[in-house]
């Protein structure tokens, strides 16, 4: 082991001996020892001054809260989301997921089985063919509009920021407005 | 001071979607939630709104709460987590977090206490928020749980979904970081 490999872990095991101290768990024996260390290193002693200032400055420092005047649990509370609306919402589209999987099973089985007539797949195509067709000329009549006249779309996506815009302005200024008053 | 039955009866009651239970866990740690937030965020109305939105969060995800472990420590780990997610937009968004922020304002009420009190209490919040500023947001999160919250390396550990030797290493890397800052400030 050479000089400075050796003076690297004395270093280290008085940085060792530092921690155990903040931490309040440093024994008469590790103190003498860090003691003696710290003599023998002053840049580590200077460093060690340093940490227990800051140690000191925290631990001194009290919990900061809101300002009570500002009903925080209150304001808290109105913003909370309606869980019960939410879980109906969810199980409601949980529902229709597994029924629009089952759906399609459901069918074949039952043509399987006889129970409906032969000709209902074909009759069903036909019916998810029609309304495709529907959706797609309602969408490339939208496109064609916005193709000839964008200054529809434009002035739509300028509404939607316009109004956007003044919901937050509104919100902040609702709540300085709540600030001033308490 | 609330009982441990009293929080798992609120609890249980904001699980069925009562917020009135939930606004009693909320007045309970809206101090510890708030200290942690202005602690790491460094701007007391930012602190507010993330507290707020750190509540609502738990009040979504009761569900997937354990009661096997301490309400208090799976409210400060979203907190903490939205935090650092705050803190990593702001950096996205180049904003700078060096310029002095005026004192908080439950800082305000010491004035009660004297004014050179009040002065000196507010250099030494400003003083603590300022070294606070110089870590690392995981080094922070780790010095504000020892520090504020008394936590022990194992409880910041598993709030912080890691290793014991790894919380220690951060600290200690913390503590020579805070030393170096203190030093440059003329502290020790």
């Amino acid at each position: 082991m050479d000089m400075r490999e050796h003076n690297d872990t004395h270093t280290d095991d008085i940085y060792a001996l530092m921690m155990d101290a903040l931490d309040g768990v440093l024994s008469a024996e590790g103190e003498a020892t860090l003691r003696h260390g710290l003599e023998q290193h002053p840049a580590l002693a200077r460093e060690w001054q340093a940490m227990q200032a800051v140690d000191n400055l925290f631990t001194q420092s009290p919990m900061v809260v809101p300002a009570p005047s500002m009903q925080f649990a209150a304001r808290t509370v109105e913003r909370l989301p309606n869980l019960q609306a939410r879980r109906w919402a969810l199980a409601t589209l949980y529902a229709l997921l597994l029924m629009s999987g089952m759906l399609p099973v459901a069918l074949v089985l039952a043509l399987v089985l006889g129970a409906l007539p032969a000709d209902t797949l074909s009759n069903a195509w036909q019916l998810f063919t029609v309304l495709g067709q529907a959706v797609g000329q309602v969408l490339a009549a939208v496109g064609d509009q916005i193709g000839q006249q964008p200054a529809i779309l434009g002035s739509f996506l300028v509404m939607v920021g316009a109004m956007s815009l003044w919901n937050g302005m509104s919100r902040q200024m609702m709540a300085e407005q709540l600030i001033i008053n308490n | 001071m609330q009982t441990i039955d009293q929080e798992a009866q609120w609890l249980e009651q904001a699980r069925q979607g009562d917020k009135a239970a939930f606004g009693k866990l909320v007045e309970a740690y809206q101090g510890p939630v708030f200290n942690l937030a202005y602690r790491m965020l460094n701007e007391a109305r930012e602190a507010e709104e993330a507290s707020q939105e750190a509540f609502i969060r738990a009040y979504t995800r009761l569900e997937s709460y354990d009661p096997a472990h301490k309400f208090s420590t799976w409210m400060l780990s979203i907190t903490s987590n939205y935090c650092i997610d705050l803190l990593r937009k702001r950096r996205a968004l180049f904003l700078s977090i060096d310029e002095p922020l005026p004192a908080h304002p439950a800082l305000m009420s010491e004035k009660s206490k004297g004014p050179e009190a009040h002065a000196v209490r507010v250099e030494q919040e400003a003083l603590v928020q300022q070294l606070l500023q110089t870590l690392p947001d995981e080094y922070r999160e780790t010095v504000v749980l020892r520090y504020w919250y008394d936590m022990s390396y194992e409880e910041i550990a598993e709030m912080m979904d890691t290793t014991v030797s790894a919380i220690k290493s951060r600290l200690f890397r913390a503590r020579r970081d805070l030393a170096e800052a203190g030093l440059a400030l003329g502290l020790g």
